[in-house]
């Protein structure tokens, strides 16, 4: 009998279903766990993948990056021979963020460290002709600056 | 119609206040492709947490969505179906393309994946990465809320390369070189021989 | 103007109230819709929404007036009338059955916190919450569709099974009060809300009334997961919005309902709030005001806490749990009201 009244009696008060509400209650008065991203700024762990940054500086022009891209999306112009001799900077460089897919192949083989990963993530474009890198903008500071103009100017920023 | 009231009347304030409403009120519609939907789910989870921005209200119908987040690879047999969910969108809707697959197939190179949905959706915002951050989503919905509120921003446009030499897939081609550097090296003085490799 | 004439009397001052509660309700009904996001975040540990104006109080706005500015679509195979008319006979009701909610107590003989005292309030309000379910079934029926179909129907059994142990619940309460008049219910619960003798019953009314507005962990008519939207997958925009509003207003009025029949009301135990309402009438109807508008959200907290626990049930689940449990439930409950109370008697 003591079998039968016991589940008699959680049939009626039901003790799964409140020790269910207790768990969210639990997590209902625990800190919360968000971030609050355009705020603060996350922080990236080590060796996140972001986009592509090349020093064209120190590039060598061995197209060793391209070789080792799978997706097909760098392109180094090397300088001509006779430049070459003196100053073996590339001539142009390009890297479409369109192929992308940010898996590091490209960094491993470069002799010289010249192209890595930088913690830039924030790639959205109207415009998906704005995702082609060149020489020019492949360097972090231009970048950044090419992607801060004109955003976000009326999202309010608040604390949390 | 504004060009006969003062700019002050009316028209601009309104615009402004519904435009506030809309941006701020993005409900993205229950809808994955790949991978990349898995970040979306993470973008809505508690972390990242897209109900910030009042847009974690994910419709299951089309009929109540005001964006759609295409995350994935849109192979040719889904694209049809993903064209026919935007038919079904009400006015006014937006496109967000999430990861490189939206932009240009990314890395599905073949017969059955569509190379970029821009010639069967209007995509408003791209996003590339593979997949991208959580954050790189909620910043791509930030650049939509100010696009919805700033048209104008969305129509600078800021190239960084020559056009006619983007390239696409397969455009490594041995001894391809670009006639401007040809020619700027030529002015030099220099002779360029095509697409040279020096060993160093 | 002339109070005390008999048009104004039977026609100006009740509107003027109809018009103040439709207000007062739409405003609340809309924060409460804010207030379930908030808390459905904090229940899940993040944030809900915060950056829509101070603390996303203006999210609920910025959501209506977009669903208003969207494009209104008709299906094809919809059948344009029904479909336009359907979102108003589920809105319509949910409205009107805070006709005869008492909020507070009267101030003065003209000066009542609620509209109509009907003496066959609860009977009723019986009435037009089971009307809503016409809007939900005949817009699923003239979507033209089949996910919207399954949902109505469902909504429709659902709708059928629950009521009967709501109804038994309630009659019990009707039983120890004696009265069907809400504000008799309300003052027979000057010494102890019915929430002590008749927690069964309660406890009946609260799982009923979750599965009567169709709500989680009951919303089978809407379920994603199986029906793309449920009865309103074709709907869009403004009519879709009623929807919405139809079901949140629901939900207010549960709370409402819910705080008259078993939390006690305006009351607070042992208050003698006859002698203090003939000293300062309009202190005491606040104060009451205030009171009742706690509790009732206290009970939205609650109705809240279940939706973030769990999960969705299955739909034979949902009828079996109907008969097999809080019918008999409420039937026992209601023969054991009616025992003490024939004891009583004697
Ligand atoms: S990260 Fe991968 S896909 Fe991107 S450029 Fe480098 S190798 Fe190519
Ligand atoms: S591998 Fe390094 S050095 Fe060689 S071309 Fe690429 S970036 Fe330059
Ligand atoms: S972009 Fe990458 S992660 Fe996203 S769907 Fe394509 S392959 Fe998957």
């Amino acid at each position: 009998m003591p079998g039968a009244l016991n589940r008699l009696v959680r049939m009626v008060t039901f003790p799964e279903l409140a020790s269910g509400l207790a768990v969210t209650f639990k997590w209902f008065r625990k800190p919360k766990v968000t971030e609050f991203y355009p705020d603060a700024r996350p922080v990236l762990p080590y060796r996140t993948k972001g986009r592509l940054h090349v020093e064209i500086e120190t590039c060598i022009s061995c197209r060793m990056c391209e070789k080792a891209c799978p997706e097909d999306c760098i392109k180094v112009y090397p300088p001509p021979k006779e430049v070459f001799k003196t100053d073996k900077r590339p001539a142009q460089f390009y890297i479409s963020l369109e192929h992308c897919i940010h898996c590091g192949m490209c960094v491993d083989p470069c002799p010289t460290g010249s192209i890595h990963h930088s913690m830039e993530f924030e790639l959205a474009t109207y415009n998906k002709d704005e995702l082609l890198f060149n020489k020019e903008t492949l360097p972090y500071d231009l970048a950044i600056k090419h992607f801060r103009q004109g955003l976000l100017e009326n999202v309010e920023q608040k604390s949390p | 119609m504004t060009d006969s009231y003062p700019s002050w009347v009316g028209f601009t304030k309104l615009d402004w206040a519904l435009d506030y409403c809309r941006r701020n009120s993005l409900w993205p519609m229950t809808f994955g492709l790949a991978c990349c939907a898995i970040e979306m789910i993470a973008t809505s989870a508690s972390r990242y947490d897209i109900s910030r921005f009042g847009s974690e209200v994910f419709r299951p119908s089309p009929r109540q969505s005001d964006v759609m987040i295409i995350a994935g690879t849109v192979t040719e047999k889904m694209a049809p179906l993903v064209r026919r969910l935007y038919d079904q969108m009400p006015d006014p809707k937006w496109v967000i393309g999430m990861g490189v697959c939206t932009v240009a197939g990314g890395p599905f190179d073949t017969y059955a994946v569509l190379q970029g949905v821009t010639g069967l959706l209007p995509v408003d915002v791209f996003v590339p990465g593979c997949p991208p951050r959580p954050e790189a989503l909620l910043y791509a919905l930030l650049k939509l809320q100010d696009k919805i509120h700033r048209p104008e921003v969305a129509r600078q446009r800021n190239f960084h390369g020559p056009l006619t030499d983007r390239p696409t897939k397969g455009w490594m081609k041995k001894g391809e070189e670009i006639p401007e550097v040809v020619a700027a090296y030529e002015s030099k003085g220099h002779t360029v021989q095509s697409g040279q490799l020096v060993k160093g | 103007m002339d109070w005390n004439s008999p048009f104004m009397l039977t026609v100006g001052l009740p509107l003027l109230k109809i018009v103040i509660l439709l207000g007062v309700v739409a405003f609340c009904v809309a924060y409460t819709v804010w207030l379930e996001r908030r808390l459905l975040g904090f229940f899940q540990s993040r944030v809900g929404p915060n950056r829509v104006g101070p603390a996303g109080l203006i999210q609920p706005i910025a959501d209506g007036l977009k669903l208003i500015l969207k494009e209104d679509i008709i299906p094809t195979n919809a059948r344009p009338f029904l479909f336009r008319i359907a979102p108003i006979f589920a809105v319509v009701p949910a409205f009107a059955g805070f006709a005869i909610v008492a909020f507070a107590p009267p101030a003065g003989p003209r000066a009542s916190f609620l509209i109509s005292d009907a003496n066959i309030g609860i009977l009723y309000l019986l009435a037009i919450t089971s009307l809503g379910v016409f809007g939900i079934v005949l817009g699923g029926w003239a979507s033209g569709s089949k996910y919207p179909l399954f949902g109505s129907l469902r909504s429709a059994s659902q709708m059928l099974s629950y009521e009967v142990p709501l109804t038994f619940s309630v009659l019990s309460v009707i039983l120890m009060a004696g009265s069907f008049r809400l504000d008799d219910i309300i003052q027979a619960q000057g010494k102890l809300p019915f929430l002590v003798p008749l927690i069964l019953a309660f406890g009946v009314y609260v799982i009923s009334a979750v599965a009567e507005t169709n709500r989680a962990p009951f919303d089978l008519p809407e379920a994603e997961s199986e029906l793309v939207g449920g009865f309103h997958t074709e709907y869009s925009g403004m009519r879709f919005a009623f929807y919405f509003l139809a079901e949140y207003a629901n939900v207010v009025l549960v709370c409402c309902v819910a705080t008259s029949l078993f939390l006690g009301g305006y009351k607070i135990p042992f208050l003698p709030y006859e002698t203090l309402l003939a000293a300062h009438p309009w202190t005491v109807s606040l104060i009451g005001l205030a009171v009742f508008a706690v509790k009732a959200v206290a009970f939205l907290y609650f109705y809240i806490w279940i939706r973030a626990t769990f999960p969705r049930y299955r739909y034979d689940q949902l009828l079996k749990i109907g008969w097999k449990v809080l019918l008999p439930i409420s039937l026992l409950n209601l023969l054991l009201v009616a025992g003490i109370k024939l004891a009583m008697l004697r």
